[in-house]
């Protein structure tokens, strides 16, 4: 029943995808030069398991905050700075009650080189690289010693986005996919049995930067997995600014210490300030 | 050039299928049905509790003889008592499986040894109706000796509450003629079931003579039974506005547990601490809380705690002076082992 109404779902989403492509106009192809401040506000639905805590999956609501600045100075390259933080509280046994406090922080670079024009001329193909850095901490309020569960990740990944500048009704929008991969990652993860309040450190020592270095180690996708990947719509203003609406789809999991596997799905809508 | 837009819409689909998709990766490794239930909890606890090998537990068997015992559907009273039975075995009172309408537990950790304590002993007849209560402590000079009873590490104090009480009853105290006021401090932690390391830390910090290594943890670091990370050392410094150098009895039965386990532990370490009573009960290791698949908690050990020396202190600490509460004393309304500690300071204070 799941899997047949997921199909009609998706089945609906490419005929309205359909729609938009044949709708849609070929933008004038004068490129864009910008530099932009985003701020915005949005949903995440989190989703983890972490066998050092629990056999069992956890899920709940976040609230966001995201920002982060845009440049295209341009119109061969792409270059973000993302920054976002989820609040939220999770329960194993959905949304019946809360018993985790969920903390996340995104930040990403990304800078991309325009590759080529497709779809008669009309995508703009971005490659490029990004660095990624998550950190997120599960706080199981009613647990005593093993309350914190923190982890720290940094990704070198490859990036790739698809830009696609059209008008609708005599309105400008772009929309643009952007997805990325991380391929070399430096994972701070708390020991196996994570009494330790703050997960990795041990607060008899003085040096914490130290320890933190200690406590990682660089991974790549043998025992790392993530996959990242955002769809965005911008209505242009007509100061040229902008309003977007994004989602993201994110997937990650780690297999040391223990197996931990997480996911969100987060839409933001904000403005994007020219500067 | 219809190839090329048939590739590129493949690609995108392709993409669209994978968002969402994540239902097929994480999933529930247990269900919520008996035997999940059961093998939920046997697996977790087979990779995370510390003290298998200290307490010669064969926890193959137990799940060989256990599991036997649950089937789907049963009552969730039965399978409540399976797990609990099961748990049992442990010895140990920081497991616990905790469901609506139930709490199981092993106490013999006192239930099996004389109490050696009576709080209505000590209340009509130590300290009768001139005493202080500071915070959680109740205190006041019996022949000259400081008396503080501290009935659990639960219950909260202050660093200044701290300070008022060791500056208190310091045994060189002087006033402005240079006057001796007290002889020694009694800290009675009888009945005290711990709570609290960060009150036990606050209190040892008092009687620091200085950076003092006392402890050793190891976290346990993967699933096998004895695999723990190295010792992390524990110290413990001097903190606040005085520190105690006096002489110390430390007052213990079978009912101190857990942090004051680790209490009575640490204040071995100072040379001017004795302890006096019977054997702590135990409790060495830092419990871990965890769910279960049909919604019931369960806590249990996952760290081990040793002395400088490396002696597990699970099993607990053992007294300087064994003492127990005889029937004559109990039948006068005396504490024997109070007794001996106002003896043993007033013994020290008059010298050899």
């Amino acid at each position: 029943m799941r899997t047949r109404r997921g199909g009609v779902k998706k089945l609906a989403f490419y005929i309205l995808l359909l729609i938009f492509f044949s709708l849609s106009t070929n933008p004038t192809q004068a490129q864009e030069k910008f530099r932009s401040f985003n701020l915005g506000v949005g949903y995440t639905l989190p989703k983890f398991l972490d066998n050092s805590f629990s056999a069992l999956r956890y899920q709940g609501h976040a609230g966001t905050v995201a920002g982060g600045f845009h440049f295209r100075k341009d119109s061969s390259t792409l270059e973000h700075i993302d920054l976002r933080f989820d609040y939220g509280q999770l329960s194993a046994f959905a949304f019946e009650f809360a018993d985790v406090n969920y903390f996340r922080i995104e930040g990403n670079y990304s800078y991309n080189k325009r590759v080529k024009d497709i779809w008669q001329n009309r995508l703009q193909w971005f490659i490029g690289g990004s660095i990624n850095s998550l950190y997120t901490l599960w706080d199981f309020s009613g647990f005593s010693n093993n309350s914190v569960n923190t982890s720290f990740y940094l990704s070198l990944s490859p990036n790739s986005s698809l830009v696609y500048p059209f008008k609708l009704w005599n309105r400008q929008f772009r929309a643009e996919y952007s997805a990325y991969l991380p391929l070399l990652t430096f994972a701070v993860r708390p020991s196996y049995g994570t009494t330790r309040l703050s997960g990795f450190l041990d607060d008899e020592r003085d040096e914490p930067i130290v320890q933190f270095f200690e406590s990682g180690a660089i991974t790549s996708l043998n025992k790392f997995f993530r996959f990242s990947n955002t769809w965005s719509l911008e209505y242009f203003l007509s100061n040229r600014n902008r309003l977007r609406l994004s989602y993201e789809w994110n997937y990650l999991r780690y297999s040391e210490p223990r197996l931990v596997k997480a996911a969100s799905h987060n839409i933001v809508i904000g403005t994007m300030f020219n500067f | 050039m219809m190839k090329l837009v048939n590739r590129y819409v493949i690609a995108i689909v392709g993409v669209v299928a994978f968002v969402s998709c994540e239902e097929a990766f994480i999933r529930d490794e247990y269900d919520d049905n008996a035997v999940d239930v059961f093998n939920s909890m046997w697996t977790t606890v087979d990779e995370n509790y510390s003290f298998f090998t200290y307490k010669n537990i064969d926890w193959d068997a137990v799940y060989e003889v256990n599991r036997p015992r649950v089937s789907n559907g049963m009552r969730r009273d039965s399978l409540f008592n399976v797990l609990a039975d099961m748990l049992f075995l442990l010895r140990d009172g920081h497991v616990n499986l905790q469901a609506g309408f139930d709490l199981s537990r092993n106490w013999e950790w006192y239930l099996g040894f004389p109490q050696n304590f009576d709080y209505t002993v000590i209340e009509r007849n130590y300290l009768a109706d001139d005493y202080e209560i500071t915070g959680p402590f109740k205190h006041r000079a019996i022949d000259s000796i400081g008396y503080i009873y501290y009935e659990s590490f639960e219950d909260d104090f202050s660093e200044s509450v701290a300070d008022y009480l060791v500056s208190l009853y310091a045994s060189r105290v002087t006033g402005e003629d240079d006057t001796l006021i007290f002889k020694g401090l009694i800290i009675d932690v009888r009945d005290n079931g711990g709570g609290s390391l960060g009150n036990v830390n606050t209190l040892t910090s008092r009687f620091a003579d200085e950076r003092r290594h006392v402890q050793n943890w190891l976290y346990k670091d993967g699933p096998g039974h004895d695999e723990f990370t190295e010792p992390v050392k524990k110290y413990v410094e001097p903190e606040g506005d005085f520190q105690y150098n006096g002489p110390v009895v430390v007052l213990t039965n079978r009912s101190c547990y857990s942090a004051t386990n680790f209490f009575v532990q640490i204040m071995k370490n100072f040379p001017n601490v004795t302890v006096i009573g019977d054997n702590t009960g135990g409790g060495g290791g830092l419990p871990i809380n965890r769910e279960l698949p049909n919604g019931w908690t369960y806590r249990f050990s996952s760290t081990v705690t040793t002395t400088v020396a490396g002696e597990n202190i699970e099993g607990g600490v053992a007294p300087d002076r064994r003492v127990n509460i005889t029937e004559e004393d109990r039948a006068a309304g005396r504490d024997t082992i109070l007794e001996e500690a106002l003896s043993y300071i007033n013994q020290i204070f008059s010298g050899p």
